[in-house]
């Protein structure tokens, strides 16, 4: 349902725990990875450069295509680019 | 006796090439193993009197290898004889650099920490308290600041003292006591099949859960059954396959020991560096400020190229006129050693004074951490065509020279994306062709057919780029660190440099230099006539050109830029302009020389790296291509004039 509101949906996500993709996530605010429902490679990957499940990340752009750049907040990391594509498939939820 | 082995690995940026640089000798340097895989780079380095052969293997982020770079690492560790492993890793990203440590000690062979860009944690107000990390994991630590030489006799010292005096064995990492009952009971089942094994027996249990790939065949399968049931039950109890039980364990391991040695302090202001980075990921001033760099980027290497090759010329010239009395005496010898000079002069005054100043800034360039952010602004429209953001550098080159270009691709990591870019590098119009393109559109027809021909050959590119994406395996997406921004270092861009000509000069000469000889014998025979015979079905029939013209292909088949001059040759006039064709033949014959096949050194040069099914596939691919695209030129032109 969170999906049809769409000027309030900011203010909506920084207030309640919601379920959403990380290519659709707000920037800057703190959001735990759920689900990384990725195919099995994409998966391995993932995890060697430091993005694991519960982890705490901030999403940096904005922008409604190209790569989505992620900072990892668990795990001291630099900046990660994350495929469109990809981003999609992973399942944050914001952290109050 | 032999020379102990220390091999260097660590994640990528890492400083890892940094740490080998500092402890090796550039002039005992070699490079070990070259080929698809990019270099490795090996040396021989002196530690009190005693010398020891360092190996810099290539960087990963762990032992669960994703690309081949990472797969020849962890070949080595596993296969080959290996002392001491050197693992370096970036301080300010200590949690994630542990997970490596943690498997490279789990694999059984000595290690040494190294924690580089000690500084860097120190300025984002990270410290590590070095001795509790040292107790956590039983290894010698050394911080270090490679860039600046800070650390590296402590290196070298505590190098030497693990090597060649007793020391402690390194902590035994034990998982949540289900996974460790599970890892016991396959260290008992492989008790008897390790014989002489790299490796230990904690590291292949672990891996036959988690990655059972890596262990070689004849031991998977004696403990297939095991290792299934283990699997199985896993994956009941934790909801999660295998491999993401086993490295969530690491990384948890990970996250506790870097919890008990960190300390934060308050969060710093934001640096210099990061504040620039906003601009240049910005959507709108990052692509702005990339075109920018890229029309310096060749702007410089053309400048420097061209002063380059007016050096080289006259130097050329003179070994020329030497070479000249030679046919007076004997034709034939005349006619060898032109060739051979032809070919050698090609290298040097043509393709090495562009490929200097292109590799030596492509190394900056690379150091500079800006290559990653070019990708990331490069990716939603290279995805497009199935590619990934990095291709878009080889590319870029590709309108140069594609040699150079195909070079590039080692840039990107991934096999897929390398092979696609490589195929699809050919296509992209060079300076020869676009010089070929220039001239005979001048000649013949207006300016407007050259923009046309451009438009098409990008189109067949993007075209080729889809289908190609769509046969081969799905890539997994892009997923991209992109590091701090840093200033590179001269010398080690220099050093880089050197390396790679070798490597590119010792192969290219000898091709080239016997090609152009076979090429010089075809003139001295005449054979012309022979070639003009075979291809007669092609260029006449097909394409409707004279086939006077089969011979002048073949020509371009070793230099595209040869074209114009033996095209006048074959049909006999002085000038492009009279030469006798229709405006028809001119385009149908300018779009299939662009096309049509890579040149001889793009041609070697893909094979080098990619080896002969690639190079072949290619070779067909373009020609198929370009015969099809000449072939709709033909009578599409004809349909449209009626």
């Amino acid at each position: 349902m969170g999906r049809k509101l769409r000027i309030p949906l900011f203010i909506y996500y920084k207030n309640k725990l919601i379920k959403m993709s990380l290519s659709e996530a707000p920037v800057e605010v703190r959001l735990t990875i759920k689900e990384i429902n990725s195919g099995q490679e994409a998966k391995r990957k993932l995890s060697s450069l430091g993005i694991h499940k519960d982890d705490v990340v901030i999403k940096h752009n904005d922008s409604k295509w190209g790569p989505v750049i992620l900072e990892n907040l668990t795990v001291q990391s630099n900046k990660l680019a994350i495929g469109r594509e990809l981003a999609k498939k992973i399942v944050v939820e914001n952290e109050r | 006796m032999s020379d102990k082995t220390i091999v260097i690995v660590g994640q990528p940026n890492s400083g890892k090439s940094t740490v080998f640089n500092v402890l090796s000798d550039i002039k005992k340097s070699k490079i070990a193993i070259s080929g698809s895989a990019g270099i490795i780079n090996s040396s021989v380095i002196n530690i009190n009197a005693n010398s020891y052969n360092l190996i810099n293997l290539p960087s990963t982020y762990s032992l669960n290898p994703n690309d081949k770079s990472e797969q020849i690492t962890v070949d080595y560790l596993m296969n080959s004889p290996v002392d001491l492993v050197v693992n370096v890793i970036n301080s300010s990203l200590l949690t994630r650099g542990l997970e490596l440590t943690i498997e490279l000690i789990e694999l059984g062979l000595p290690v040494i920490v190294v924690l580089n860009m000690f500084d860097e944690a120190e300025s984002k107000g990270i410290s590590i308290d070095l001795k509790k990390l040292e107790e956590k994991l039983n290894v010698p630590i050394v911080p270090t600041r490679a860039k600046y030489g800070k650390g590296v006799k402590e290196l070298s010292d505590a190098c030497y003292k693990h090597l060649e005096y007793e020391h402690k064995p390194a902590s035994t990492f034990h998982y949540t006591h289900h996974i460790e009952k599970h890892i016991q009971d396959l260290e008992n089942a492989l008790k008897p099949l390790l014989e002489g094994k790299n490796y230990s027996r904690r590291f292949a249990s672990i891996k036959l859960i988690e990655n059972p790939t890596l262990i070689e065949k004849d031991i998977r399968n004696k403990t297939e059954e095991l290792s299934n049931k283990i699997c199985k039950d896993l994956l009941e109890e934790h909801k999660l396959d295998c491999f993401e039980t086993v490295s969530y364990e690491r990384h948890h391991y990970a996250m506790k020991i870097s919890e008990d040695v960190l300390r934060y302090r308050e969060k710093r202001k934001r640096t210099l560096d990061e504040k620039v980075d906003d601009y240049l990921l910005h959507p709108v001033f990052g692509h702005f400020f990339l075109t920018i760099f890229f029309v310096l980027y060749f702007f410089l290497i053309f400048i420097i190229g061209n002063g380059l090759a007016d050096l080289v010329e006259p130097l050329l010239e003179d070994l020329a006129i030497l070479l000249a009395p030679v046919r007076d005496y004997n034709e034939f010898l005349w006619f060898t050693l032109n060739g051979a000079y032809l070919g050698f002069s090609g290298i040097l005054g043509i393709i090495l004074p562009y490929f200097l100043p292109l590799v030596f800034l492509t190394a900056l360039f690379e150091e500079t951490g800006y290559l990653a952010r070019t990708a990331f602004l490069m990716d939603g429209i290279f995805h497009k065509i199935g590619l990934h953001g990095k291709s878009v550098v080889s590319f870029v080159l590709g309108f140069g020279c594609s040699v150079p270009a195909v070079y590039s691709t080692r840039m990107i990591e991934n096999k897929r994306d390398r092979t696609i870019a490589a195929i699809l590098i050919p296509f992209v119009p060079c300076s020869a062709r676009i010089a070929v393109i220039f001239a005979l559109t001048a000649a013949f027809a207006s300016p407007i057919w050259a923009l046309i021909i451009f438009a098409f050959v990008l189109l067949i590119i993007a075209i080729n780029g889809k289908v190609l994406s769509k046969l081969l395996s799905k890539p997994i997406g892009l997923v991209l660190e992109i590091p701090k921004l840093k200033v590179p270092s001269l010398k080690y861009s220099f050093q880089k440099t050197w390396l790679r000509i070798l490597d590119f000069t010792k192969d290219a000469l000898v091709f080239l230099v016997l090609g152009s000889m076979v090429l010089g014998w075809i003139e001295y025979f005449e054979v012309s006539y022979y070639i003009n015979l075979a291809f007669e079905p092609i260029v006449s029939y097909l394409l409707g050109l004279p086939n006077e013209l089969g011979s002048t292909l073949v020509f371009g088949f070793f230099r595209k830029e040869l074209i114009l001059v033996m095209a006048n040759q074959a049909m006999g006039v002085d000038s492009l302009s009279k030469l006798p064709l229709t405006l028809n033949q001119v385009i149908t014959f300018i779009v299939f020389v662009t096309l049509y096949f890579p040149c001889f050194t793009t041609f070697v040069v893909i094979m080098k790296e990619f080896g002969k099914k690639v190079v072949l596939f290619s070779a067909i691919l373009s020609l198929i291509v370009a015969i099809l695209s000449a072939l709709l030129f033909r009578f599409g032109i004809e349909m449209l004039l009626i």
